[in-house]
């Protein structure tokens, strides 16, 4: 029983982390109307510029505040490719921009395979992980950690600001105008590649969370872990239903849970594997997603 | 700026739809305060006129002059912010939002008193404020058209197009719809109306044209128009 209370625990950390990525894909998806494949691979990048900062200056903060910033500037500096390629096909061009993202992640994990560490995975130091100090809870081989238990309150934090900005703002209410339906909403006033432009500056702004609250979750990291992430950021959605919000958040954490539960139970090797499995199942017993698409 | 002094010009427009022709050398003007009517069949034009007038479509030719400046080219958020707000055909209003959100929406661009709009607004529309927390999916389509007139109040503007506002709506709503339309021009809105079903729409208007596949093909008075023998056989069906 302690086990399984302490894999629920475990579970929702990793589930929140899925989460976060998972509600910025949507947003993406929404409202600058991208299929951005591999913007878990632009986390990733993050986690590796901070663990760069990190050991290069030695200050957890300033390791933290670079990783914020290389997914805002990354994320931005990108957007003008998407949106050329809109603007050149006069509409929405969700195909064109996966490739596009699929592309860019390729360049990416390149770029993290030679450059940093000669290729071989990173470790964030214990002051950032917290993993030199006690678990919380310890039942046998299973812990919950105080980071663990920050992370899922920092996602929960972060979430609920994402939700008030988009049902609460001018701005947000701009996105879920696009949300709903492009052209009305260009009909109304509403600048298209302006407004999908602070979608991209948000979104990067919460990649660059997700990135730290990984470092912390995980305590390091690999060039295909971006990869890795992508296609179960991409599957989650699709389950959900494209472009469903809160039908991200459930089958997020639910994810979370159902993979920590495997690796409680038995060999944690196998969690992909059965989670895809699983998934396969759903998405042909209901194509369009448990919570219905919202594109 | 007097009565009677035009506050928008249009001049030998064309616009094509990748190679079909939408618009034909279209020559229009529009007086401040008066209230025209586009009439035409389906795919005569209307849509893709309103839509050049606002900066969705980018026509091919010609020049658009609104209070004597070109918009022509420019975006349609300049084109909103600068007075001229469309009320699209249809759908008309983000079903999946609120009342007040809609509302909100149409004050995007011009932020300036909202508070003071929305109150006119509900003034006007009385249904609305009752229902201002209310998905706008689930109001009726008489209320959500009235919305869609709302939401273009709330931009404060000078040109209010509005397209095929009768589409869909029993008899009697359409009535009422028309009322609105007829009191906001009242109140000194400058109206172009699009209908198919032009005798209504004649009867509260001043002016009308005729739209034919793209080219205006008769431009009158409303009274001309309703004894015009063409006009009478072609879309009033007597
Ligand atoms: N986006 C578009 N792409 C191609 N053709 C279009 C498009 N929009 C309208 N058209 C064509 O332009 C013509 C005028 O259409 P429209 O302006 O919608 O007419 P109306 O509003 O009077 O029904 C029609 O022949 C229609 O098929
Ligand atoms: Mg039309």
């Amino acid at each position: 029983m302690e086990v399984l209370a302490a894999q629920i625990v475990n579970g929702l950390s990793l589930g929140s982390v899925y989460v976060l990525l998972v509600t910025a894909f949507n947003l993406l998806l929404l409202v600058a109307m991208i299929i951005h494949y591999s913007f878990p691979v632009i986390v990733v990048f993050s986690m590796y510029i901070s663990w760069f900062v990190m050991n290069l200056s030695g200050s957890i903060w300033l390791g933290i505040f670079s990783a914020v910033l290389s997914a805002v500037i990354l994320n931005v500096i990108t957007a003008p490719i998407f949106q050329h390629i809109m603007k050149k096909r006069g509409e929405v061009d969700i195909n064109a921009t996966m490739v596009a993202s699929m592309g860019m992640g390729m360049i990416i994990t390149d770029i993290l395979s030679h450059v940093f560490n000669q290729g071989f995975p990173i470790a964030f130091p214990d002051k950032l992980t917290g993993n030199d100090k006690a678990p919380l809870i310890k039942a046998g081989l299973i812990t919950v950690s105080q980071g663990q238990i920050i992370i899922l309150l920092s996602s929960v934090i972060f979430v609920i600001i994402l939700f008030w900005l988009l049902f609460k703002t001018r701005t947000g209410r701009a996105f879920r105008a696009i949300a709903e339906d492009p052209h009305e909403a260009k009909l109304v006033g509403i600048p298209l590649m302006k407004t999908g432009f602070k979608s991209y500056a948000i979104t990067g702004l919460l990649g660059g969370v997700t990135s730290v609250l990984m470092a912390v979750l995980l305590g390091s990291a690999s060039a295909g872990l971006g990869d890795n992430l992508g296609h179960k950021v991409l599957a989650v959605s699709i389950i959900a239903g494209l472009g469903n919000l809160t039908g991200g958040l459930v089958v997020g954490l639910l994810l979370g849970i159902f993979e920590a539960i495997i690796q409680g139970y038995f060999a944690g090797s196998w969690s992909n594997t059965v989670s895809f499995l699983v998934m396969l199942v759903i998405v042909l017993a209901k194509p369009k997603g448990l919570f219905g698409s919202n594109i | 700026m007097e009565k009677n002094e035009s506050i928008l010009k249009i001049r030998n427009l064309s616009l094509y739809h990748n190679k079909i022709k939408a618009l034909d050398n279209i020559n229009l003007e529009v007086k401040k305060g008066e209230l025209l009517v586009l009439v035409g069949a389906n795919g005569a034009g209307k849509t893709s006129l309103m839509e050049t007038i606002l900066g969705s479509n980018v026509p091919q030719h010609g020049e658009i002059l609104f209070k004597e400046n070109e918009i022509k080219g420019k975006s349609v958020d300049y084109i909103v912010r600068n007075g001229i707000y469309l009320v699209p055909e249809d759908k008309g209003v983000f079903s999946s939002m609120t009342v007040l959100d809609n509302l909100l929406l149409g004050a995007h661009n011009n932020r300036k008193d909202v508070p003071l709009k929305l109150e006119t607004v509900y003034d006007f529309f009385p249904v609305l404020f009752d229902r201002q927390k209310q998905i706008a999916g689930t109001l009726s389509g008489g209320e959500r058209r009235m919305l869609a007139i709302a939401r273009a109040l709330m931009s404060s503007p000078e040109i209010i197009l509005i397209d095929e506002p009768s589409i869909g709506l029993a008899p009697i709503i359409v009535n009422n719809i028309f009322e609105i339309i007829k009191k906001l021009n009242n109140e000194g809105y400058t109206i172009i109306l699009s209908e198919q079903n032009i005798y209504k729409a004649l009867k509260i208007a001043q002016r009308g044209c005729v739209l034919e596949t793209g080219k205006i093909v008769k431009y009158g008075c409303s009274k001309e128009l309703l004894n015009d023998e063409a006009v009478k056989n072609a879309y009033l069906g007597v």
